[in-house]
């Protein structure tokens, strides 16, 4: 299977390098493919999670299963985002380690509820199971914006992409809300996973005002 | 409307359907970080499998099938 996607780390684009010519690649569309790769992770760790609940699979099966799909797809977002599947380098292994270990440590809360009896055996372990792997969004986008801070970009947006979206609720700002701010200093930019959909969120983020000759 | 008067005693009966669970064992701290951290050949096949599933451009970041 032939290369046909080029990954431009300075700008952080992607480029079709099909026949002889170069041509960018939208963030937009680069976005839906990423949307489309969490809903299928999700589907996958709530069909896990219903084999739990229909005594087909082990409490201990269901957990190593779910945390190996995670780290998988974590990792294939990371790729994604960095363009490369290339080995990581150790900034980047620091910051994929940040990343994921917060979201493998929510299967553990899950987890250890479970062993309790505090979390309920229905629907709602399948939706929060589900939702872990819906972050890959999160994941995808807070990469990005770690890496846009690094290369000297100086203002982000939130962009809404078609979906449903939230509004400010019990003390979280909502997408709708951070969205309307439009462009802001990159350090205040909210991360994805921050507002009130938390792991839910869909919305990418964009970035500009890069110093050129900026030295760090 | 028939009325059915329902015995407290019955209430308190516990759900029939829920699934009597083994104990998990979660990783710890340390271990969860090297779990991430560790990335095997056959591991990066299986976010390539993993990514070719679900995502609809196949090719994005040289995705290439192989065996190795």
């Amino acid at each position: 299977m032939a290369k046909q996607y080029g990954y431009l780390p300075d700008s952080l684009t992607y480029v079709s390098k099909a026949g002889q010519r170069t041509k960018a690649v939208s963030s937009s569309s680069i976005k839906l493919d990423v949307n489309r790769f969490a809903r299928g992770v999700q589907a996958d760790l709530r069909r896990l999670t219903n084999q739990l609940l229909h005594g087909q699979l082990s409490a201990q099966r269901w957990y190593d299963e779910s945390a190996r799909v995670l780290k998988l797809s974590y990792r294939a977002t990371a790729d994604v985002a960095r363009g490369t599947q290339d080995d990581m380098t150790h900034e980047e292994r620091q910051r994929w380690l940040e990343l994921a270990l917060a979201l493998l440590l929510l299967l553990n809360r899950a987890a250890q509820a479970i062993n309790t009896g505090a979390f309920p055996l229905d629907g709602s372990l399948t939706a929060y199971i589900g939702s872990l792997g819906a972050a890959n969004n999160g994941l995808y986008e807070n990469w990005r914006l770690e890496e846009a801070n690094r290369l000297g970009y100086r203002e982000a947006r939130r962009v809404l992409t078609p979906a449903d979206h939230c509004r400010d609720s019990k003390g979280r700002k909502g997408c709708i809300e951070l969205a309307a701010l439009g462009w802001v200093p990159i350090e205040q930019a909210v991360k994805i996973g921050g507002a009130t959909c938390r792991d839910h969120c869909r919305c990418r983020m964009e970035f500009r005002g890069k110093t050129i000759g900026l030295v760090l | 409307m028939l009325k059915i008067r329902i015995p407290s005693s019955l209430k308190m009966l516990p759900r029939t359907n829920v699934p009597r669970l083994d104990t998990i064992q979660p990783m710890a701290h340390d271990e969860l970080e090297r779990f991430l951290l560790d990335y095997s050949l056959e591991e990066q096949r299986q976010v390539r499998e993993l990514w070719q599933t679900h995502a609809a451009r196949k090719s994005l970041i040289d995705f290439e099938l192989s065996d190795g």
